[in-house]
Formats: C-alpha cells, structure tokens, sequence
C-alpha cells in the first residue's frame, strides 16, 4: 500500500480541502469521551468516539420513504478507529451485500469518505485485540492516519483515497525509514496494552454462548433494565422497527432485541419472553450467527456496551462466566 | 436504485367475512404485481403500521389480490374495520415461496390449521391449475369448531377435485365430520410416502406435532414444507427481527424444509 507523509500544518490545509465536497465529521473531545461532531479541527484521538459510526450512515430515526438517497450531501468521517472500520464489515454485509440493498445505507457508504487514524492509548472497555483484531486499521478506509511527531504517516486504502492524493500531491512527501520505524514502534507498543488476557480465547467463544449454562444467563439478565443502551451504542448491531408516523411515510427506527416485544408474534407468543433469552440473544446473533454466515464475530470489541449498561453487564465477564459454567460442569 | 421500503397503493374492492374473526380483502394494487405461491407481503394501515400477509388468493388473476387476515392486534383490528374503497399500502413480495418444481410427479399433501389456510389456498389454486403435474394433491384442514373453518363453499369444490378431509378441535350439532385434531386425520394407506411432500402451514404447536407425526409415518425431513412464522419489520433481511438460528426468515424463507431446521433447538418456539 503506498505511504506518505504529511506535516501538521499541510494536514490541516488537506483537511479543510475537502470541506469543499463533502459534509465532514471528526471527534471533538466533550469531558472525557470524543463525539463525532461537524466542522471541528482535526485532532487525533487517542481512543474511539462514544457513539458508533453506524450512526452517520443508519440514523436512529431516519426516513426511508418516500426519500431520494442520491440528493444527500456526502460524508467525510475523520479519526475512525479500527474497532468502527471492522463494524462496517457487518453493517454493509446487512445492508449493501445482502439483497436487496438498503438504497439510503449504500449510498452513504458509496460517496463516502473515511479518513481513520490509529489509536494511541484504549480505553478500559477496550478489547478488539483478544477478538484478533488489529487496533490500529489495517483496512475497510480510505486514507488512514498515524500521528508522528511533527505529522502524520498517510496510508491509502483506496482508490478514492488515491485519488485525492494525487489531486493534491504537493502536501504530501515520501516517507522516510525512521518515520516508518517509528510508526511501527508506536504499534507495537500499542498491542502491549492488550497484552492481558481479557476473555476466553477467541476462537471457543461460538461454542462458550452455544453450550454454556443457563444459569449464568439468568444471574447475568437479573442485571438487566431493558434499556436497550448496549444495542444503540453497538457499531454492529443493525436491528430496527420499521414504523410508519403518517399515512405511508416509513421511518427506520433503532430497535432492541433487549425489549420484551421485539420477537412477540400474534397471539402472544414470544420465543424471547424472558431477559436471560433475549440477552443470550444478543450474543448468538454475535458470536453464533455471524460466525457461520460471515466467518467471523458480529462483535468488534469497542466496549462501549459495557460503558453504557446501566445495570453493569460485562461483556466480557459473561464470556468468562460461560466458560466457568463448561469447565466445572 | 430500487426502493424495497416503498409502499405501493391498493384500493379495497371487496370484503368478504370468513369467520367470526377473519376476513379476507381483495384489493387493486396501483400497479401489478408478480408473485411466486408463497412469497409474502407487508400490509399498511395508514399512519398506523404494517404486517406481514401471504397473498391468498388466486395469483392468475394479475389485478386483483386477496389476503385472509384475521383479528388479533393493532394492524389487524384496524383491518377488521375498514371499508371497501379504503386505501391499503403493500410492500414486497418478499420472501422464496414454494419450491413447485420438487412437488412435481409427487404426492403433494398439503396440511392447515386455523387461518394456515391462506398461503395454502394460494398454493392450491397453483397445484389445480395443472392437476396433471402431481401424483395427487391431498388437502388436510383443522380449525377450532365449524365455524372458524376458512373458506366454506371453496372446500366443498375442492373435494369434488381432489382427496379432501376436515376436522375440528370442538364439533356442534351441525357437525357430522371428524373431531379431533388435525394429527389424527394424516394416516393415508395409499399415500406413496417416499414419494411424498408434505406442505404444513398453521399455529407453531400445530406444525410441531404434524411435523412429529409426520416423521412417524416415514416422511423424510426433506419432504416437510414448513412456514414458519416470526416477528418481522422489514421483510427482506435487513431489521434482525426473525431471525432462526442462522437463517433471517423473512429471506432465507418463510418456507423452510424440516431438514434445514431441525437441528435447531428453538425452533418451535
Ligand atoms: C410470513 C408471514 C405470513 C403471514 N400470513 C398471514 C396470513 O395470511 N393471515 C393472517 O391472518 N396472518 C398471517 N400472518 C400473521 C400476521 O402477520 C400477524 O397476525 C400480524 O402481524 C398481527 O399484527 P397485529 O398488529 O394485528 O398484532 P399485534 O399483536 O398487535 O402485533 C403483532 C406484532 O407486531 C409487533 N407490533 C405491533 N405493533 C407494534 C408497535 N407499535 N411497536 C412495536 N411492535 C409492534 C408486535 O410486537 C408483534 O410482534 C403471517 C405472518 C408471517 C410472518
Ligand atoms: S423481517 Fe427484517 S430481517 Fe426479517
């Protein structure tokens, strides 16, 4: 993949280039969380927004129709982490690849652009890197950065991120070795901050949500407030309630397979009718669906459903619990 | 790029009570559709909402499509109370439909309970358009009590065709047919079951002990047509509502064989 350079100041000028052609967000630090906001400068930051990107392509209350996808202004998303770059795996499988597509999601993702950037330091929650996958990006964006002293290495992606490149060659310079050696050094020490083991190893999870015992789905949704808190704020979930406000207008709703109604049936019947059910529904449809559909987890690690349940479920601690549950049956 | 959440218009031209609870609505859509036996759609009640519905009716009649819906809920009490001339919303047709092709030269026993008549009326006017293609066509209906049989005058014709038997959970005066459920109307001595398909669509608890008695007899699970009903909003894979195991059953069904299912420990759920 070809590299370059770019110093702070010609970053900046990149950057506010492409205020030209497209609507441009990027993490702007509110107290101790980052959120995607519009127009900021451009800083790096050290770990992921609170909300996921999915919420710039699939807004919790968006309107499908009648709507014309191909009049929306286009979206430049800034400092996109790694753990988001893996979630768009499972959103544009739902909603671009798997027929027919979704036409608002698609073109979103089409005339878009995504400029990520490597973490510096994870958060607490954070555990991408005990699920394989890479916490610096390795691929699903554009252009990608990593925060050097002095400027950032610039990988491309893409050929649209080629593209704009080469429109603007003079900002951007052949890297040096030492820049590269750094980046790796930064990497590598990156990883070391995951070197703990968070969860049961990786590849038993599937199994570990299949076979492990009912009870610790029981203790674990005795916690559980029904919020829905850990859906909206996962980048994987896709779930929504197709509602209709008025007379054939249809709006896409965010929906939680946590809400007691979201299986019910006519009738009454409800093959969810229990918290412990519809919360090892959630990790079936991660760790059990998108395994055998996709070949990997619906799940990327970002933490933030353990940062946002109100009732303190870990993730992580459900997953250790199932394997206790196997290991002392 | 096509938009599958767009809604088309169809007007309400007839209504015509079945029971006490369900109705069938033969509507105009705006524009034709086309449709494989079996594929559903969703039906929207203005500004209130939709729910998924498989056409019931004879899908050789381009213009005119019918759905038997009966009252359980928020969409389907709104149904109850509409008008002829009212405007409806379809989306759709969604889902993979019959797989005709494998009825072909076969015994095709088709069984239904409740309101589970309706795709299968649907499929039955395909199968009797050209009779000559199956073995036989055999036709196995259970509802509640007499009157909550779908479909009356219809049944009376089709036994003239084809090898029909009926039967009710609760019989009255008027009854002199078979009480039971519909389990104990499936024993057939001439049915040829390795050269069978069997077609099943009803209540959860009435497709599980069918299915049951079905393997009993010898079917295999391959044989087994099943349609499977789950909670569904959008109806073509995107909203995570039905999903079954590893299956969205809006897409990857609503017909599904038992064999596909079987090792799913949920799946009568
Ligand atoms: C493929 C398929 C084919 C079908 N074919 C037929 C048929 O031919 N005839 C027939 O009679 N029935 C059929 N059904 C069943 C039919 O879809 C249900 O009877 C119908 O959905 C009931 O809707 P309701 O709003 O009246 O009932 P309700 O009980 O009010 O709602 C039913 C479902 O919709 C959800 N829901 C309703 N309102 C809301 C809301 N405001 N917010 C969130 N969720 C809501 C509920 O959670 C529930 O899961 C079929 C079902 C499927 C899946
Ligand atoms: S109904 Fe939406 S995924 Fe099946």
């Amino acid at each position: 993949m070809m590299t370059r350079f770019i110093d702070d100041a010609n970053l900046t000028e990149f950057l506010s280039s492409l205020k030209n052609r497209y609507l441009v967000y990027s993490p702007q630090k509110e107290g101790e969380h980052y959120f995607l906001n519009r127009d900021g400068d451009f800083t790096p930051s050290e770990f992921r927004t609170l909300e996921p990107v999915k919420s710039l392509y699939l807004y919790p209350r968006g309107k499908v129709y009648p709507g014309d996808s191909e009049k929306e202004a286009a979206l430049a998303i800034l400092g996109v982490k790694s753990c988001d770059l893996f979630s768009l795996k499972i959103q544009d499988y739902i909603f671009q690849e798997s027929l027919p597509p979704d036409p608002f999601y698609s073109s979103r993702r089409e005339k878009g652009l995504i400029i990520s950037s490597d973490c510096i330091s994870p958060k607490k929650t954070c555990f991408c890197a005990a699920l394989n996958i890479s916490p610096y990006p390795e691929t699903g964006f554009d252009l990608n950065l990593s925060p050097l002293s002095g400027g950032f290495l610039v990988e491309v992606g893409s050929s649209k991120g080629e593209e704009l490149i080469k429109e603007q060659t003079s900002y951007f310079q052949e890297p040096q070795e030492t820049q590269l050696n750094q980046r790796r050094q930064n990497r590598d020490d990156l990883l070391k901050k995951f070197a703990a083991p968070l969860i049961p190893q990786a590849d038993s999870l599937q199994e570990l949500v299949k076979k492990g015992l009912p009870d610790v789905w029981e203790e674990m949704a005795e916690r559980c407030v029904e919020c829905g808190n850990c859906n909206f704020v996962c980048p994987t979930c896709h779930c929504f309630l197709l509602a209709e406000e008025v007379h054939f207008e249809k709006f896409r709703l965010w929906d939680s397979c946590q809400f007691p109604d979201f299986a019910r049936v006519a009738g009454g019947g409800n093959p969810l009718d229990r918290r412990s059910k519809r919360l090892r529904n959630r990790y079936l449809h991660k760790f059990d669906f998108f395994k055998d559909v996709l070949g990997y987890y619906g799940c990327s690690g970002c933490g933030r459903c353990i940062e946002a349940c109100l009732g303190g479920i870990d993730l992580r601690e459900v997953l250790s619990r199932l394997e206790e549950s196997l290991s002392s049956d | 790029m096509k938009n599958p959440y767009q809604v088309i218009e169809a007007n309400i031209f007839k209504i015509i009570d079945e029971t006490p609870n369900i109705k069938t609505f033969v509507l105009v859509p705006e524009q034709p559709l086309s449709f494989k036996t079996g594929q559903f759609m969703e039906l929207t009640v203005p500004g209130l909402g939709e729910a998924p519905f498989t056409p019931s009716g004879d899908l050789s009649k381009g213009e005119e499509l019918e759905f038997t819906v009966m009252k359980v809920g928020l969409v389907t009490d709104a149904l109850h109370v509409a008008k002829v001339d009212e405007p409806l919303g379809l989306r759709g047709p969604f889902g993979n439909g019959y797989p005709l092709q494998k009825f072909e030269g076969k015994d095709v026993l088709i069984i239904g309970g409740g309101v589970g008549l309706a795709p299968l009326r649907s499929l039955l006017y395909t199968l009797l358009a050209h009779p000559s293609k199956y073995k036989r066509i055999l036709l196995r209906y259970g509802a509640r009590t007499p009157e909550d049989l779908l479909y009356k005058e219809e049944l009376k014709q089709w036994q003239e065709k084809i090898d029909v038997l009926t039967t009710v959970d609760h019989g009255d005066e008027t009854w002199a047919g078979n009480v039971g459920v519909v389990t104990t109307i499936l024993d057939d001595p001439d049915i040829d079951i390795a050269q069978a398909a069997a077609v099943i669509c009803g209540p959860p608890i009435m497709m599980k002990f069918v299915t049951l008695r079905l393997l009993d007899l010898g079917f295999k699970p391959e044989s087994i047509y099943l349609s499977m009903e789950k909670n569904m909003s959008c109806g073509f894979g995107k909203c995570g509502h039905c999903r079954l195991g590893n299956f969205y059953v809006c897409k990857d069904g609503p017909v599904f064989t038992y064999e596909k299912l079987k090792g799913l420990p949920e799946i009568w759920d």
